[in-house]
């Protein structure tokens, strides 16, 4: 009993230990709410007594996913989706970032585009779906053009913003080191506007990944948006759900793994946020 | 013929003239006029003069930051216009780019002139020593106090072997200590380097302490209202009361600045009574 070490001793020993028990502890703490959820979602469903079609349970949605994965449709609809997300992404930054650029460097382009860019960005990419399905027909191009679009504008407005932050004396510094337009850009404009292009893609790409599912509901014929859709007309209600989650736990992923490293990197490592100092 | 004696003229301001339109205002501002200065090649030159006289835009014009209204800038009897590594500037603001290491920032004009690592590295490091700023090649601007990253632009400006530099008022910005410790670095630096050097600043003090000349400028609109040589050996400036003839030539610019002060009616900045 007296040569056994207290509980609290035993773990500040070891801290392989201690940050496994951390870990272990914050898993726990994001996954109970989602425990709780489904209590709640099971006990509903008994009681209520809806029929399955109507109201599906989780034992049923967890089958419905084991089927899907087993028959190989959710993964390749996950990659399909994935695919059209990124390149779509990819194609909004790859605009915006030198339209913002050139604008910030001509006041003239600043003042023709500056209306038709808020005028386009007022009209939300849905409305545009009809004229895309009738210009590029059902599929690929249709989805991806509508997320470019929902990409590119916040992207924009940001790399606007993040350009006019930089002080004049930063660019007047690489001007008298001998610096021409091209190194303006490159050694100033770009990096410094990095941070604010990092938080508009973050933002673009949550619009994106809506635009994704909503386009993929109407011109699409694979992907987790046509799964959504198609299966309630087959009163597959479960895919429905299964599509759902799948969506939730997808943005989760690319959120941690992708768009919070990106603005991490650029904002801490060069002591953004004590720029106002 | 140039005798061998004779100095020769590394900037030469001929009749600057620069009037500005103010958009808040919606007036037309003169804010130089008929201004002319010849800086010696090699010579420590101050620029000193009420605050909001013109001096800094002077410095801008200079660098090529700024287009004058009219008149001409000449460097080694050549006019320029634009920007050019050339002419150095050290900004009271710093100006490092925060994305940029003491390493990089310092090897940035290296950089744009296409030398690649290798070559720049012993350029680099040997100004970085030069301003003191060894062991600290790693750190980022934001890790820098005020008095580090004006040592930085100062190694960035010199690396890129400029045959002036221009300093606007580039030790304002830092505490009354540490701008002592600046001041006497950067002498130090000038004598080993042979720079010649315009420096800007509304500081009596520090323009008498720094210079060989100073050039007092008159109130809006601007021009050379007089230049005051300083003989007096830089070892003996810190006291003015122990060399008589260095406290007459700060007395001197004193009254001047004073006088400009009141000229243009801006009570509020530092007249002395």
């Amino acid at each position: 009993m007296i040569a056994q070490p207290a509980r609290g001793t035993s773990l500040r020993q070891s801290p392989g230990l201690a940050a496994a028990a951390d870990r272990a502890r914050t898993v726990f703490r994001v996954t109970l709410p989602f425990i709780c959820l489904l209590v709640v979602w099971q006990v509903g469903v008994i009681l209520s007594g809806l029929p399955e079609y109507f109201f599906p349970s989780p034992a049923t949605v967890a089958g419905s996913t084991v089927l899907l994965v087993e028959r190989g449709i959710l993964p390749s609809y996950i990659a399909d989706s994935m695919a059209r997300f990124a390149l779509g992404v990819f194609l909004g930054v790859a605009l915006a970032v030198p339209t913002g650029v050139a604008m910030t460097l001509s006041r003239r382009l600043s003042e023709a585009l500056m209306p038709i860019v808020n005028f386009f960005h007022s009209i939300v990419e849905m409305a545009w779906i009809p004229l895309f399905v009738l210009w590029f027909g059902y599929g690929f191009k249709t989805i991806l053009l509508s997320i470019t679009y929902v990409v590119f504008f916040p992207v924009l407005y940001n790399t606007l913003l993040g350009v006019r932050t930089i002080p004049k004396a930063t660019i007047n510094a690489v001007l008298v080191l001998g610096a021409k337009p091209k190194d303006v850009i490159l050694e100033v404009l770009l990096p410094g506007a990095l941070p604010n292009i990092a938080t508009g893609v973050r933002l673009g790409a949550g619009y994106a990944f809506r635009a994704l599912i909503a386009a993929e509901m109407i011109a699409a014929q694979s992907g987790l948006g046509f799964m959504i859709f198609e299966a309630r007309q087959n009163q597959l209600t479960h895919r429905t759900i299964v599509g759902m989650i799948v969506m939730g736990i997808l943005w989760l992923a690319i959120e941690r793994l992708y768009l919070r490293p990106l603005e991490r990197v650029t904002i801490e490592r060069w002591g953004m946020l004590r720029r106002a100092e | 013929m140039p005798t061998t004696t004779a100095t020769a003229t590394k900037i030469a301001v001929r009749d600057l003239v620069h009037r500005y339109y103010d958009v808040q205002s919606h007036a037309t501002t003169l804010a130089i006029q008929g201004l002319d200065l010849n800086v010696q090649d090699g010579e420590f030159l101050s620029v000193l003069g009420p605050s909001g006289c013109g001096k800094s835009t002077l410095l801008y014009i200079i660098a090529g930051l700024i287009k004058p209204t009219s008149g001409q800038i000449l460097v080694d009897g050549q006019v320029v216009s634009k920007p050019g590594p050339d002419r150095g500037m050290v900004f009271q603001e710093y100006a490092l780019l925060p994305w940029k290491d003491v390493r990089e920032n310092v090897g940035l004009g290296l950089k744009l002139r296409g030398l690649n690592q290798t070559q720049r590295t012993p350029i680099v490091d040997r100004f970085i020593e030069m301003v003191g700023l060894r062991g600290f090649e790693e750190k980022y601007p934001h890790e820098l106090s005020g008095g580090m990253k004006q040592r930085a632009a100062v190694a960035r400006t010199l690396a890129s072997d400029p045959k002036v530099m221009l300093m606007d008022e580039p030790f304002a910005a830092v505490d009354a200590q540490t701008r002592i410790t600046m001041q006497e670095e950067l002498v130090r630096i000038w004598q080993e380097t042979r720079k010649t050097i315009l420096f800007v600043t509304h500081s009596v003090e520090e323009a008498a302490f720094l210079a060989d000349r100073v050039a007092v400028l008159k109130a809006r609109p601007s021009r050379v209202k007089e230049i005051v040589t300083i003989t007096t050996p830089r070892t003996n400036r810190r006291q003015a009361d122990k060399d008589p003839e260095f406290g007459a030539v700060q007395a001197r610019l004193f009254d001047l600045v004073r006088a400009e002060v009141k000229e243009s009616g801006d009570s509020a900045t530092g007249s002395r009574h």
